[in-house]
């Protein structure tokens, strides 16, 4: 199913301090509709590469093409209806947390201003898909962390993105949790969305053993199968990924 | 829940002004002093205004003309003030129109126009000097030469206010207008620092509208409204006690010679213009604290 690129990376490089790069000569190409698992060893860059996948970060150096266009040549103008084509799940989720559920959820299509009617028929269907119905009206401050992913999942594809980024979106959940947000993810993923899942924990690609596993490792990207071989023993270290 | 953008923008200016009440009532305060000190002083200016027409237009003066003068002799004296170079304008007015004028101005005082069997004033020629640096010593002159012409029954310009009066009008009025540009340039300076507060204080909320692709607009439209909400409840405090002076004066002075004047006579007109005045404060005052946030 999965055809033309997406996302491209050419020779991206990242540094937050002059000197220090985090990504060095990344390249990358996501095609339309993957799921891809990038995986690291904490401060290898992974959030930091999904921030410039949304805008939120400018590489040093390098490009990111996402359907061809350059997200950081960008007008500003044009900038907040492109992250309504990415959307975004946090470890912490980044919920209103006085907020009911349904206003979490309703939240980007209100901001992009879409019409009432549609915005009620659009959340009542979002909840419907994460389970969440019957706590429309609860504050997500009186969620569980399962509960409180799940709305944030709901809220990252309210506008139909392209693409769905989650940025260790297990690693405040518990296993049974963690298991119920990686079907929704697959779901996701299902209904033709390209999903980047970035993670350092393992046991999240037994969820979706088919999905493609790219691994950061001094700021440069390798497949997993060219990874195991280069950097496994050496760098990454610690448990194996299979 | 507001399902539309207005509908957010306003639960969530109500919202802030909720969760931050000091700050937001101390702006609130400000606003209201500053409107209705600002707007007392307009008003009472406004009512010396009204009183005093020649104490603001230096330039005129009044030739009043003998009773019984001939056409002629009307029409040469006319010809000649219009003749010196420092008139500009020279208008000749009947008694019954000079009678109407005082009317008009005087609209309160009906009583002293009443009973009046014959108009007792004479014809006059409404002079309007041109305007020169040394304005005392145009009118000066422009009296004495008047005064020399035959048929001239009486010359009244502004130099009937001496000039220490009118220096001392001017300084009060500076000082007003000192102050009260002070007051408002304070009630700015506090909206923006309120609403600037608002702000960062919901740093998380606005981080996440960033991240679902919210436009800056979309962001900022709320702490817009929650400045704008301080002016207007500022302006509909200060309404009160200013209306009270309205009244007052109403009572204490001949109707039609205060508020009344400036279409401030009626409670809602006073309303409406103390809110746009408050709401039009302080959007500056917003827009000052959101100038540079939240930018691509
Ligand atoms: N805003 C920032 N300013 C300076 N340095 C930063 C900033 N954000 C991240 N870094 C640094 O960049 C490096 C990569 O961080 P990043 O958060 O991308 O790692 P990560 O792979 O997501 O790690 P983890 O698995 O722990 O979340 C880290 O060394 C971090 O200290
Ligand atoms: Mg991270």
């Amino acid at each position: 199913m999965a055809s033309l690129p997406l996302i491209q990376c050419f020779h991206v490089a990242k540094s937050y301090v002059a000197g220090e790069d985090i990504l060095r000569d990344a390249n990358l190409q996501i095609l339309k509709g993957e799921f891809l698992f990038l995986m690291g060893p904490s401060g290898a860059g992974k959030s930091t590469f999904l921030k410039m996948l949304l805008g939120l970060e400018a590489p040093t150096r390098g490009h990111i093409l996402v359907d061809g266009r350059n997200i950081h040549r960008l007008s500003r103008k044009d900038i907040p209806a492109y992250r309504r084509t990415v959307g975004m799940v946090f470890q912490d989720f980044k919920l209103l947390p006085r907020d009911s559920v349904a206003y979490n959820v309703a939240l980007p299509l209100v901001a992009a201003g879409r019409p009432p009617g549609l915005v009620r028929s659009k959340v009542k269907a979002l909840l419907q898909f994460v389970g969440l119905e019957k706590k429309a009206g609860t504050p997500c401050c009186r969620l569980s962390g399962g509960e409180q992913q799940r709305v944030a999942l709901a809220r990252a594809v309210a506008n139909d993105p392209w693409i769905l980024l989650a940025d260790e979106p297990t690693g405040n959940l518990d296993p049974c949790a963690s298991a119920v947000v990686m079907e929704l993810m697959k779901a996701v993923h299902d209904r033709g969305t390209t999903v980047v899942v970035a993670t350092h924990d393992p046991s999240l690609l037994e969820h979706i053993p088919e999905a493609r596993r790219v691994h950061i490792h001094e700021g440069v990207f390798y497949e997993e199968a060219e990874a195991s071989s280069t950097v496994c023993a050496s760098a990454l270290g610690g448990p194996g990924w299979d | 829940m507001g399902l539309s953008r207005w509908g957010y923008y306003l639960a969530r200016a109500v919202g802030g002004f909720r969760k931050n009440p000091l700050p937001a009532s101390v702006s609130v305060l400000v606003v209201a002093l500053s409107l209705f000190l600002t707007w007392l002083f307009c008003l009472g200016l406004w009512g010396i205004y009204r009183v005093v027409p020649h104490l603001f237009s230096p330039s005129k003066a009044v030739v009043y003309l003998e009773k019984g003068l001939s056409v002629q002799e009307t029409e040469r004296v006319k010809k000649t003030v219009a003749g010196w170079s420092f008139v500009e304008e020279c208008r000749y007015k009947s008694p019954e129109e000079v009678l109407e004028e005082l009317r008009r101005r005087y609209a309160g005082w009906d009583d002293v126009f009443q009973g009046l069997d014959e108009n007792p004033l004479p014809p006059a020629l409404e002079v309007r000097l041109r305007a020169s640096d040394d304005m005392e010593a145009a009118l000066r002159s422009f009296e004495e030469q008047a005064r020399s012409l035959g048929g001239v029954q009486d010359v009244l310009t502004a130099q009937a206010w001496s000039a220490e009066t009118r220096r001392l009008m001017r300084t009060l009025m500076g000082a007003g207008i000192f102050l009260a540009g002070a007051l408002l340039v304070s009630s700015i300076l506090i909206v923006a620092n309120t609403v600037r507060l608002a702000f960062y204080g919901r740093r998380d909320e606005w981080e996440v509208l960033l991240v679902v692709g919210a436009p800056p607009s979309f962001i900022k439209m709320p702490f817009y409204l929650e400045g704008i909400l301080q002016g207007v409840l500022g302006a509909v405090c200060a309404a009160f006690p200013l209306w009270g002076v309205v009244r007052l004066a109403a009572e204490v002075l001949p109707p039609g010679l205060w508020a009344g004047a400036l279409g401030l006579g009626d409670a809602g007109a006073l309303l409406g213009v103390l809110i746009l005045t408050g709401a039009g404060l302080s959007w500056l005052g917003a827009r000052l604290a959101l100038r540079r946030v939240v930018s691509y």
